[in-house]
Protein backbone atom coordinates (compact mmCIF):
# COMPACT_ATOMS: atom_id res chain seq x y z
CA UNK A 1 0.00 0.00 0.00
CA UNK A 2 1.51 2.97 -1.23
CA UNK A 3 1.30 6.78 0.65
CA UNK A 4 -1.74 8.00 -1.31
CA UNK A 5 -4.02 4.76 -1.11
CA UNK A 6 -3.00 4.74 3.45
CA UNK A 7 -3.97 8.56 3.59
CA UNK A 8 -7.12 7.17 1.57
CA UNK A 9 -7.96 5.07 3.68
CA UNK A 10 -7.18 7.37 6.64
CA UNK A 11 -9.57 9.95 5.23
CA UNK A 12 -12.60 7.61 4.87
CA UNK A 13 -11.75 6.65 8.31
CA UNK A 14 -11.71 9.87 9.72
CA UNK A 15 -14.84 10.56 8.06
CA UNK A 16 -16.58 7.41 8.70
CA UNK A 17 -15.83 8.50 12.70
CA UNK A 18 -17.20 11.99 12.42
CA UNK A 19 -20.53 10.49 10.46
CA UNK A 20 -21.01 8.12 13.24
CA UNK A 21 -20.43 10.16 16.45
CA UNK A 22 -23.01 12.77 14.67
CA UNK A 23 -25.62 10.14 14.33
CA UNK A 24 -24.91 8.65 17.67
CA UNK A 25 -24.48 12.03 19.77
CA UNK A 26 -25.95 14.74 21.15
CA UNK A 27 -29.92 14.44 20.58
CA UNK A 28 -32.51 13.36 23.20
CA UNK A 29 -36.33 13.12 21.76
CA UNK A 30 -38.96 15.13 24.24
CA UNK A 31 -41.12 12.06 24.41
CA UNK A 32 -44.86 11.67 26.66
CA UNK A 33 -44.04 7.68 28.27
CA UNK A 34 -47.23 5.92 30.00
CA UNK A 35 -49.14 7.96 31.77
CA UNK A 36 -49.61 4.99 34.70
CA UNK A 37 -46.03 5.72 35.21
CA UNK A 38 -46.98 9.04 36.94
CA UNK A 39 -49.42 7.35 38.85
CA UNK A 40 -46.73 4.92 40.03
CA UNK A 41 -44.50 7.69 40.90
CA UNK A 42 -46.27 9.47 42.77
CA UNK A 43 -49.75 7.55 44.32
CA UNK A 44 -51.65 10.58 45.11
CA UNK A 45 -51.69 11.35 41.28
CA UNK A 46 -55.36 9.86 39.60
CA UNK A 47 -57.12 10.72 36.77
CA UNK A 48 -61.17 11.36 37.96
CA UNK A 49 -60.01 11.41 41.51
CA UNK A 50 -57.57 14.08 42.34
CA UNK A 51 -58.26 17.58 43.18
CA UNK A 52 -56.32 20.80 41.60
CA UNK A 53 -56.34 21.46 45.31
CA UNK A 54 -54.43 18.15 46.13
CA UNK A 55 -52.07 18.71 44.01
CA UNK A 56 -51.48 22.10 45.09
CA UNK A 57 -51.12 21.46 48.34
CA UNK A 58 -48.93 18.33 47.85
CA UNK A 59 -46.65 19.73 45.16
CA UNK A 60 -46.88 23.63 45.44
CA UNK A 61 -47.74 26.10 42.83
CA UNK A 62 -46.86 24.81 39.36
CA UNK A 63 -43.81 26.23 36.88
CA UNK A 64 -46.34 26.89 33.91
CA UNK A 65 -50.09 27.01 33.64
CA UNK A 66 -52.18 27.42 30.69
CA UNK A 67 -56.19 27.98 30.23
CA UNK A 68 -56.64 29.83 33.56
CA UNK A 69 -55.65 27.09 35.75
CA UNK A 70 -56.95 23.65 33.72
CA UNK A 71 -53.50 22.93 32.77
CA UNK A 72 -50.42 23.06 35.14
CA UNK A 73 -46.86 22.01 34.42
CA UNK A 74 -44.77 21.37 36.88
CA UNK A 75 -40.48 20.37 36.38
CA UNK A 76 -40.38 17.46 38.11
CA UNK A 77 -36.61 15.04 38.46
CA UNK A 78 -36.80 11.45 38.44
CA UNK A 79 -34.96 10.07 42.19
CA UNK A 80 -33.17 6.23 41.46
CA UNK A 81 -36.25 4.44 42.80
CA UNK A 82 -38.06 6.33 40.27
CA UNK A 83 -40.18 9.36 42.18
CA UNK A 84 -40.48 12.44 41.55
CA UNK A 85 -38.47 15.01 42.87
CA UNK A 86 -39.38 18.98 42.25
CA UNK A 87 -35.69 19.86 43.09
CA UNK A 88 -32.88 18.51 41.61
CA UNK A 89 -30.31 17.81 38.97
CA UNK A 90 -29.92 16.12 35.82
CA UNK A 91 -33.10 15.85 33.66
CA UNK A 92 -36.29 18.00 33.47
CA UNK A 93 -39.33 16.05 32.50
CA UNK A 94 -42.68 18.01 32.59
CA UNK A 95 -45.81 16.82 34.34
CA UNK A 96 -48.93 18.09 32.49
CA UNK A 97 -51.64 17.95 34.41
CA UNK A 98 -55.22 18.57 33.00
CA UNK A 99 -58.17 19.64 34.86
CA UNK A 100 -61.96 19.23 34.30
CA UNK A 101 -64.28 22.34 35.15
CA UNK A 102 -64.51 20.87 38.46
CA UNK A 103 -61.00 20.52 39.14
CA UNK A 104 -60.38 17.24 39.13
CA UNK A 105 -57.65 15.87 37.24
CA UNK A 106 -59.13 14.53 34.04
CA UNK A 107 -55.79 13.58 32.07
CA UNK A 108 -52.01 13.69 32.84
CA UNK A 109 -48.74 12.59 31.70
CA UNK A 110 -44.48 12.91 32.01
CA UNK A 111 -43.05 14.16 28.94
CA UNK A 112 -39.57 13.25 29.52
CA UNK A 113 -37.15 16.11 28.62
CA UNK A 114 -40.41 17.80 28.17
CA UNK A 115 -38.87 20.75 29.97
CA UNK A 116 -37.91 23.92 27.98
CA UNK B 1 -6.69 1.26 -15.56
CA UNK B 2 -3.27 2.73 -13.33
CA UNK B 3 -4.98 5.97 -14.69
CA UNK B 4 -8.26 5.71 -13.25
CA UNK B 5 -7.20 4.83 -9.81
CA UNK B 6 -4.45 7.42 -9.93
CA UNK B 7 -7.29 10.12 -10.59
CA UNK B 8 -9.53 8.09 -7.98
CA UNK B 9 -6.89 8.40 -5.53
CA UNK B 10 -6.26 11.93 -6.20
CA UNK B 11 -9.49 13.18 -6.21
CA UNK B 12 -10.39 11.96 -3.16
CA UNK B 13 -6.98 13.07 -1.53
CA UNK B 14 -8.56 16.71 -2.59
CA UNK B 15 -11.83 16.27 -1.04
CA UNK B 16 -10.11 14.74 2.16
CA UNK B 17 -8.15 17.84 2.40
CA UNK B 18 -10.46 20.62 2.02
CA UNK B 19 -12.76 18.43 4.14
CA UNK B 20 -10.21 18.78 6.99
CA UNK B 21 -9.49 22.36 6.16
CA UNK B 22 -13.01 23.62 7.10
CA UNK B 23 -13.89 24.54 3.27
CA UNK B 24 -16.64 21.53 2.55
CA UNK B 25 -18.71 20.57 5.17
CA UNK B 26 -18.98 16.96 5.55
CA UNK B 27 -22.30 15.38 5.28
CA UNK B 28 -24.32 13.36 7.67
CA UNK B 29 -27.44 12.17 8.17
CA UNK B 30 -29.50 14.59 9.85
CA UNK B 31 -29.87 14.32 13.68
CA UNK B 32 -31.61 16.02 16.06
CA UNK B 33 -29.12 18.56 18.31
CA UNK B 34 -30.59 18.95 21.94
CA UNK B 35 -34.13 18.14 22.39
CA UNK B 36 -35.87 17.21 20.20
CA UNK B 37 -40.00 16.71 20.01
CA UNK B 38 -41.64 13.22 19.42
CA UNK B 39 -41.77 12.89 15.57
CA UNK B 40 -44.66 10.49 16.07
CA UNK B 41 -46.56 12.68 18.34
CA UNK B 42 -46.18 16.12 16.51
CA UNK B 43 -47.00 14.34 13.17
CA UNK B 44 -50.10 12.57 14.87
CA UNK B 45 -51.55 16.52 15.99
CA UNK B 46 -54.72 17.10 13.48
CA UNK B 47 -56.23 20.51 13.18
CA UNK B 48 -59.63 20.56 14.52
CA UNK B 49 -59.50 17.93 16.25
CA UNK B 50 -56.20 18.20 18.42
CA UNK B 51 -56.75 20.61 21.45
CA UNK B 52 -54.13 22.70 23.36
CA UNK B 53 -54.02 20.45 26.09
CA UNK B 54 -53.13 17.20 23.89
CA UNK B 55 -50.74 19.13 22.86
CA UNK B 56 -48.74 20.14 26.08
CA UNK B 57 -49.52 16.29 27.17
CA UNK B 58 -47.92 14.88 24.24
CA UNK B 59 -45.00 17.55 24.01
CA UNK B 60 -44.70 19.15 26.97
CA UNK B 61 -43.50 22.79 27.19
CA UNK B 62 -43.37 25.02 24.31
CA UNK B 63 -40.19 27.06 23.94
CA UNK B 64 -42.40 30.55 22.87
CA UNK B 65 -46.10 31.07 24.22
CA UNK B 66 -47.68 34.32 21.90
CA UNK B 67 -50.55 36.10 22.36
CA UNK B 68 -52.08 34.43 25.08
CA UNK B 69 -51.13 31.03 23.95
CA UNK B 70 -53.05 31.20 21.22
CA UNK B 71 -49.49 30.55 19.24
CA UNK B 72 -47.27 27.53 20.87
CA UNK B 73 -44.22 27.09 19.20
CA UNK B 74 -41.18 24.41 19.65
CA UNK B 75 -37.91 24.67 18.59
CA UNK B 76 -35.20 22.80 17.78
CA UNK B 77 -32.10 22.36 16.20
CA UNK B 78 -30.94 19.98 12.91
CA UNK B 79 -27.52 19.40 11.75
CA UNK B 80 -27.16 18.28 8.56
CA UNK B 81 -23.34 18.11 8.33
CA UNK B 82 -19.86 19.27 9.78
CA UNK B 83 -17.01 21.31 9.58
CA UNK B 84 -13.89 20.67 10.66
CA UNK B 85 -11.99 23.60 12.30
CA UNK B 86 -8.52 23.13 14.24
CA UNK B 87 -4.80 23.04 13.71
CA UNK B 88 -2.63 19.65 13.20
CA UNK B 89 -2.93 18.59 16.91
CA UNK B 90 -6.59 19.72 17.74
CA UNK B 91 -9.43 19.28 15.52
CA UNK B 92 -13.12 19.77 15.95
CA UNK B 93 -16.24 19.37 14.58
CA UNK B 94 -18.41 22.60 14.24
CA UNK B 95 -22.06 21.12 12.74
CA UNK B 96 -23.45 22.81 10.32
CA UNK B 97 -27.15 23.09 11.46
CA UNK B 98 -30.37 24.86 10.71
CA UNK B 99 -33.29 25.65 13.30
CA UNK B 100 -36.81 24.13 13.37
CA UNK B 101 -39.90 25.18 14.63
CA UNK B 102 -43.51 23.98 15.25
CA UNK B 103 -45.71 26.28 15.15
CA UNK B 104 -49.28 26.12 16.25
CA UNK B 105 -52.52 28.16 16.57
CA UNK B 106 -55.05 27.48 18.33
CA UNK B 107 -58.68 28.61 18.39
CA UNK B 108 -61.06 30.46 20.74
CA UNK B 109 -62.18 26.69 21.05
CA UNK B 110 -58.64 25.51 21.98
CA UNK B 111 -58.53 23.56 18.94
CA UNK B 112 -55.48 23.39 17.11
CA UNK B 113 -56.31 25.75 13.70
CA UNK B 114 -52.95 25.20 12.19
CA UNK B 115 -49.59 23.61 12.22
CA UNK B 116 -46.57 24.67 10.43
CA UNK B 117 -42.99 23.16 10.50
CA UNK B 118 -40.69 26.00 9.53
CA UNK B 119 -37.11 24.90 8.86
CA UNK B 120 -34.30 26.79 7.39
CA UNK B 121 -31.38 29.40 7.96
CA UNK B 122 -34.12 31.70 7.10
CA UNK B 123 -35.14 31.84 10.31
CA UNK B 124 -31.54 31.49 12.13
CA UNK B 125 -33.00 34.71 14.50
CA UNK B 126 -36.12 33.29 16.41
CA UNK B 127 -38.05 36.87 16.29
CA UNK B 128 -38.08 35.98 12.67
CA UNK B 129 -40.19 32.52 13.09
CA UNK B 130 -42.44 34.21 15.67
CA UNK B 131 -43.27 36.74 13.32
CA UNK B 132 -44.26 34.10 10.81
CA UNK B 133 -45.84 31.83 13.36
CA UNK B 134 -48.06 34.56 14.59
CA UNK B 135 -48.81 35.32 11.29
CA UNK B 136 -53.00 34.77 11.36
CA UNK B 137 -54.48 31.58 9.55
CA UNK B 138 -56.70 34.57 7.28
CA UNK B 139 -53.56 36.55 6.79
CA UNK B 140 -51.82 33.53 5.47
CA UNK B 141 -54.93 32.47 3.65
CA UNK B 142 -55.34 36.06 1.52
CA UNK B 143 -51.60 36.28 1.02
CA UNK B 144 -51.89 32.87 -0.33
CA UNK B 145 -49.14 31.70 1.86
CA UNK B 146 -50.43 28.79 3.61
Amino acid sequence: MNTLERLHVILQFIVSMIIVTGCLGGCVTAQKVDPSTVSKYEGFIHDGETTKQEIQDRLGPAQSIYENGGILVYYVYLQDDGRMNLKGTGTCHACVLVFDKDNVLERHSLVKHGCR
Amino acid sequence: MAADKWLSISCSVLIGVLLLAGCLPIPVVPHGLGVVPDKEAFESLRPGVTTRADVLLLLGEPNHRLDDDRFLMYEWTVAYGYVIVGGYTQAYPIPVAAPHYLCLEFGPDSRLVRNEHLIGSLYAKPDRAVRRCTKQSEELDESGEK
